[in-house]
C-alpha cells in the first residue's frame, strides 16, 4: 500500500526551537495509522564542541558568582543530545505526543488502542498534521525520516536512514 | 460556620511511560502511596493520554490522581493542573504566554511555572524559564522546590527568592514543591511533600485540591508539617495560611501562632538533632526567630503589624548532615479596611 506520507530531511543547530509540520489529506476515516520516525545522530560525540556549547550556554542560566563552580564540572551535562519529538493532530483535534528520547520510534493510533502518549479512536477523514518539534539540534547536521501509512502492515525494515 | 479543612500531603509533578517516565501510572501510584502521599498530579510532557487510566488506578490504589500536563515548550516548562481538555503550546512564543491563560482558567485549571531556574537548552531542553510574563497574577503557582532534597539546590534557592520578590511586589502567588518524578525505585535523598488544606465542604476531591492551590492554602516540607495562623482578640477572628487578615483599626493586636506537626509522614523523614529554628519572614524581612525543640511545637506571640503585607513561616534544621531549610508555609496576607 502507498504510504500516506513519506519524508526526510536534514536539520542543523539553527533549526533548534522550530517546528516542522507535514499536513496530508485523509480521504476516508481510518481505523489505524502507523508512524515510523527516526533521527540520527542522537548524541554529540565531539567532546571539544560539546564543552564549548555547555560553557557558552551556562552563562545565561547561572548567576555570575556561581558560574565557575558549574563550569568546572561541565562534564556533568554530557552527553549533549538532539531531541526531536512528534505530535499528531487530526480533524477531531490533538491526538497526542511522543515526548521521549528514543531516536527511532514506531507509533500507531488505532480504533481501540494507541501508542503511549496518544489517544485511540478512529482517525476521521480530513487533514492530518504531523508536527516535529525540534527541541534541540546540537550536531552539525541531524537527519530525520518519517513515514506514515494505514492498516496492519508492520514496522520491520520500513525506514532506514 | 467555619469551613473545616484537613492538611494532606501531595506530590504535584510526575511522569509516566506516556512521555519519558519509566514507570506506569499504576506503578507510580503504588510508589506514591507507599511514600505516604494522599495524591499525585499526573503531568506527563505535552500529553494527557495517561488520564484514560486514571479511574482504574484511583480505584485500585485509593490515591487521588489530579489531571494535568507539563507543557514542554522551547521557552519554559509550564504545569497545567485540573484540566481535561488539551490546550496547545506549539504556537507560543516567549512573549505571548498570556494568550492561553484564559483558556486554561476557563476550564477551571491552574497554570504553574515548573523549575524556573534549572539549567536550560540544550542541556535540559526548555527547562529554564524564558517567558516574559506581563501580569504574574495570571500565573497561579511556582514550583520553587524541584527534584529531590530541593532546598539545598541553588536553582531552587533562586526560585524561592524569585517567589519572595513577587510577593513583595504585591502578587499573591502560590509556591509548591514538585519532584519531577520520572523513575521507579528508592532514593536516599529527602523528599518534599506539598501539604494542602483540603476543604471538607466541596464534593469533588480534585476540585478541593485545585481550590487549595488557588487560594494558597499550602505548606511545603521535607519533614514535619509547618503551620501558621493569626488570631485577633478584638475581632474574635482566626486567619490561616492563604487567607487575608483584614484590620479594623491600626491599634489592633494580633497573635501569631506557629505550629509543628511532627507526626506528619513521620516514617518518611529523619532530622539530625532536635533543635529546629523557626523564622517568621515578611515583606519587611525577617521579623523574629525561635528555637523549637521536640515536644514544644507551638509558639504564640504578639506582633507589631504596621507595614505588613504578608508573613510566612520557615523552618530550618539539619538533614542528611546539611544545614537547610526544612519547610515553609505560604503567606498569610494583610489588608486594612482603613485603606479602602
Amino acid at each position: 500500500m502507498e504510504p500516506l506520507l513519506q519524508a526526510e530531511g536534514i536539520v542543523n543547530p539553527n533549526c533548534s526551537k522550530t517546528h516542522i509540520q507535514y499536513t496530508f489529506y485523509l480521504p476516508k476515516p481510518s481505523n489505524k495509522i502507523n508512524i515510523q520516525f527516526n533521527y540520527e545522530p542522537k548524541e554529540m560525540e565531539d567532546l571539544h564542541a560539546a564543552k564549548e556549547i555547555i560553557l557558552k550556554e551556562l552563562g545565561q542560566f547561572i548567576l555570575e558568582d556561581e558560574r565557575e563552580e558549574y563550569s568546572d564540572h561541565w562534564e556533568r551535562f554530557l552527553p549533549l543530545k538532539n531531541l526531536l519529538t512528534l505530535s499528531i493532530d487530526d480533524a477531531s483535534g490533538f491526538r497526542g505526543c511522543a515526548h521521549r528520547h528514543d531516536p527511532a520510534q514506531q507509533l500507531m493510533i488505532g480504533e481501540c488502542e494507541a501508542s503511549l502518549g496518544f489517544l485511540p479512536g478512529v482517525i476521521p477523514a480530513g487533514l492530518v498534521r504531523i508536527t516535529l518539534s525540534l527541541h534541540a539540534v546540537v550536531t552539525n547536521t541531524c537527519h530525520y525520516a518519517l513515514k506514515v501509512w494505514e492498516g496492519d502492515e508492520g514496522f520491520e525494515n520500513m525506514v532506514t536512514l | 460556620m467555619r469551613d473545616l479543612k484537613t492538611w494532606l500531603p501531595y506530590e504535584l509533578h510526575t511522569h509516566t511511560k506516556h512521555s519519558d517516565g519509566t514507570h506506569t501510572l499504576m506503578e507510580l501510584a503504588k510508589s506514591a502511596k507507599e511514600l505516604g502521599y494522599q495524591g499525585i498530579a499526573l503531568t506527563d510532557h505535552s500529553t494527557m493520554s495517561g488520564i484514560r487510566e486514571r479511574e482504574g488506578v484511583m480505584a485500585a490504589t485509593h490515591l487521588l490522581i489530579i489531571r494535568g500536563m507539563e507543557w514542554t515548550t522551547f521557552y519554559g516548562h509550564v504545569l497545567l493542573l485540573g484540566v481535561d481538555q488539551f490546550v496547545d503550546w506549539r504556537d507560543l512564543s516567549p512573549v505571548d504566554l498570556q494568550k492561553r491563560t484564559a483558556e486554561i482558567h476557563d476550564q477551571g485549571g491552574l497554570i504553574g511555572v515548573a523549575h524556573p531556574f534549572r539549567v536550560g537548552s540544550p542541556m535540559c531542553t526548555g527547562c529554564f524559564w524564558h517567558y516574559q510574563v506581563q501580569d504574574w497574577s495570571e500565573i497561579d503557582y511556582i514550583e520553587v522546590w524541584s527534584g529531590v532534597f530541593p532546598p539545598i539546590q541553588k536553582s531552587n534557592q533562586r526560585a524561592f527568592q524569585f517567589w519572595t520578590d513577587l510577593l513583595n511586589q504585591g502578587y499573591r502567588i502560590t509556591a509548591v514543591a514538585g519532584r519531577d518524578w520520572h523513575n521507579p525505585g528508592r532514593v536516599i535523598e529527602p523528599l518534599a511533600a506539598t501539604y494542602l488544606a483540603i476543604s471538607e465542604t466541596q464534593k469533588d476531591v480534585e476540585d478541593r485540591v485545585i481550590e487549595a492551590l488557588k487560594r494558597g492554602r499550602v505548606s511545603v516540607s521535607l519533614g514535619p508539617l509547618l503551620l501558621l495562623h493569626v488570631t485577633s482578640t478584638t475581632q474574635k477572628m482566626k486567619w490561616e495560611i492563604g487567607e487575608t487578615v483584614v484590620l479594623m483599626n491600626r491599634e489592633e493586636k494580633l497573635k501569631i501562632v506557629i505550629d509543628l506537626d511532627v507526626t506528619a509522614r513521620a516514617n518518611y523523614w529523619e532530622l539530625n538533632g532536635e533543635a529546629l529554628r523557626v523564622a517568621l519572614n515578611s515583606n519587611l524581612g525577617y521579623l523574629t526567630e525561635f528555637i523549637m525543640k521536640a515536644g514544644t511545637p507551638k509558639i504564640i506571640f504578639e506582633l507589631e503589624i504596621t507595614g505588613l503585607f504578608w508573613i510566612r513561616s520557615e523552618l530550618y534544621g539539619r538533614m542528611q548532615e546539611c544545614e537547610t531549610m526544612i519547610a515553609f508555609t505560604n503567606p498569610i496576607y494583610f489588608s486594612s479596611l482603613l485603606d479602602i
